[in-house]
């Protein structure tokens, strides 16, 4: 194997074979689906990305982030902000701009914020959002709300994108690049620390992981993928509003998450497909679909905490019927609850010490 | 030759109450020291101090010849000091094999990159694999962490500091909570490693006197967060004082 095989060890059985279910999928959607179904799927694939990249931070590092649509923000501002002074530069370079802004943003917000912990992080995130999404009224060129219109017509490379079809196919390629770069992540030497980290920040650092280098760069890689999130929707739409810095766009995203599941690395993308298409069918009937949503999630955590990444293991565990399903410990980025026979108390250091 | 580890006069209060005080203490290269002493004493918290997870609250600690008062535990980890806990500490979520991968990834310079896969590193599965043989885990080597039982958790965490391959291995009680067969198969073991990694600093704590004969050359009692006696086995095990703080509480 060359050295980039080895390094990317992506050519492997199951590789191949995610490969080209995937090409399947992106070459026979718009067999399908026409119209507005087939941009309610490109739709899709844009929160695919956003709830993985969400899953990065929540799932995998175990950071609760009640902002993330600070980052998918960023990302659709920065991406009109470029079209509108020099349209004419390609969507991918867009794209990659988007990303490095939110990335450079989140990580200097995390150095900050996460000298704080647990909720108080939460609640920072929030106040990011939520201070970002005031900038956008009170900056004259941010727009307020009225925001920016007719983004389209963008290049990717040097042509311009004019169909459905057309955005369909670009935004898959760009979700599935995304993805597979999120894959090699997860299963890096880097994805097992943020594991580690999630499971027990103490204990990571008696390990001797950097704690704290771990969860900025977790913070960046989440925001910067959120940004390419939304500025392909911002690309996909053509339009851009405060409202995609929204509290209900962050919390939008976590629904995602924990409808899908964390366990799994596949799990968000489920719960994103299902979040949205669920969205566009219910609101063909009735005007607010949220009432729904907020059912549809009430009911899964209470039948499936794991999610629905977590239903065939446990239809396979009831037909099987020896005994109550095993469940594995939920991994939705709250410590292990240990107990303590000698009654210490399990993180039993200084608070300075993970500094 | 500087000591490996050294306290110099250092303290540790919980929210004023102490648990350390103004202790002295050095460890040179190579020591097997054993602290022993009733519960309450300040051991884990010593421990604490040395891995970095508890700041003095005055006084110093240094580490072959540097001051690391102020290095908090990663740092210190990557320094070269590798623990147990009194209660085992795992990765809940992640299996027995996952958590030796994850110690012997932790226990290089470099381990953990984003742009190493796990399988591109055969170096550092096949120590952990074989770690985990010689723990005597790999029949357990796909189960949950979080549902081991008590005397495996010790082990394993303890198998996770090994191939860290330490310079300093802090073991805080680590037979605590085993049966008394388990105790002695894992005493066994720790003897064995003891022989084998000459080059390695252990201290251990414990509270039973034939693990500490068997392993330990040097022991420290403590009690009420000070240093009572330091001395050879044999002399703190005879010791007036020793005799006193253990047969007057009918413990062993
Ligand atoms: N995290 C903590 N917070 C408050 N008090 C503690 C904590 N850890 C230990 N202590 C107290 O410090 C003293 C020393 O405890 P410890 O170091 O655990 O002793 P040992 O390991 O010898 O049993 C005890 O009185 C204990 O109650
Ligand atoms: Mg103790």
């Amino acid at each position: 194997m060359t050295t980039i095989g080895r390094r990317f060890p992506v050519v492997t059985r199951s590789g191949v074979h995610v490969l080209i279910g995937f090409a399947v999928v992106a070459v026979l959607m718009p067999v399908f689906f026409g119209g507005s179904p087939l941009f309610t799927w490109t739709t899709a694939a844009v929160w695919v990305l956003f709830a993985m990249s969400t899953s990065v931070l929540f799932g995998w590092t175990g950071l609760l982030s009640f902002g993330q649509a600070a980052f998918f923000g960023i990302g659709a501002y920065t991406m009109a902000l470029i079209h509108e002074n020099r349209p004419e530069t390609p969507g991918l370079v867009m794209l990659l701009a988007a990303a490095l802004v939110a990335a450079v943003v989140a990580a200097v917000f995390a150095l900050f914020a996460l000298r704080t912990s647990g909720a108080e992080f939460a609640i920072l995130t929030l106040v990011l959002a939520q201070v970002l999404w005031l900038l956008t009224y009170r900056v004259s060129w941010l727009k307020g709300e009225d925001g920016f219109h007719g983004l389209f017509s963008v290049n990717i490379i040097s042509n311009p994108l004019t169909s459905d079809l057309d955005l369909w196919y670009y935004t898959i390629a760009v979700v599935g690049f995304c993805v597979w770069l999120l894959w090699l992540l997860h299963r890096s030497t880097a994805g097992m620390a943020m594991r580690a980290v999630r499971d027990d920040p103490w204990r990571s650092a008696a390990l001797g992981i950097n704690v704290r280098r771990v969860q900025v760069c977790a913070f960046a890689v989440s925001a910067a993928l959120s940004a390419v999130a939304g500025a392909l929707l911002a690309q996909g739409q053509g339009v851009v509003s405060p409202g995609m810095l929204s509290f209900a766009i962050s919390g939008e995203i976590l629904v995602a998450c924990l409808i899908g599941g964390m366990s799994r690395f596949g799990g968000p993308i489920l719960g994103a497909i299902v979040l949205i298409w669920s969205q566009t069918l219910i609101s063909n009937l009735l005007h607010d679909s949220s009432m729904f949503v907020g059912l549809l999630l009430l009911v899964i955590v209470i039948a499936l905490p794991q999610g629905l990444v977590s239903l065939p293991g446990r239809v396979r565990n009831r037909r099987r019927a020896s005994g109550p399903p095993s469940i594995p410990p939920a991994p939705t980025g709250s410590l292990a609850d240990e107990s303590v026979p000698d009654g210490s108390p399990v993180s039993a250091g200084d608070e300075e010490a993970l500094r | 030759m500087t000591a490996m580890v050294e306290l110099r006069a250092a303290s540790k209060a919980y929210q004023g109450v102490p648990a350390v005080q103004a202790v002295d203490l050095e460890v040179q290269r190579g020591e097997r020291l054993a602290i022993i002493g009733p519960n309450g004493a300040g051991k884990s918290t010593l421990f604490g101090m040395i891995a970095g997870e508890h700041r003095p609250t005055e006084g110093s600690v240094w580490f072959n010849g540097k001051d690391v008062t102020t290095h908090h535990s990663s740092r210190r980890a990557r320094a070269g000091i590798s623990r147990t806990f009194q209660v085992a500490r795992l990765m809940p979520t992640m299996t027995v094999r996952e958590n030796l991968f994850l110690a012997a990834l932790t226990g290089q310079r470099q381990g953990i990159r984003f742009w190493d896969a796990l399988s591109t590193r055969p170096d550092v599965t096949e120590e952990a694999e074989a770690a985990m043989v010689a723990a005597g885990l790999a029949d357990l080597s796909d189960v949950l962490a979080s549902s081991l039982a008590q005397g495996a958790r010790k082990t394993l965490e303890m198998a996770m500091a090994v191939v860290q391959k330490p310079t300093l291995l802090l073991l805080d009680e680590p037979t605590a909570g085993m049966g008394y067969d388990d105790a002695r198969i894992a005493t066994k073991q720790l003897g064995a490693l003891l022989e084998e990694r000459r080059e390695m600093t252990i201290i251990l704590t414990a509270h039973d006197m034939e693990v500490i004969h068997s392993l330990a050359e040097r022991v420290v009692l403590m009690a009420n967060g000070k240093v009572v006696l330091d001395g050879s086995p044999q002399y703190v095990a005879d010791h007036a004082v020793t005799k006193e703080l253990y047969l007057g509480r009918g413990a062993s």
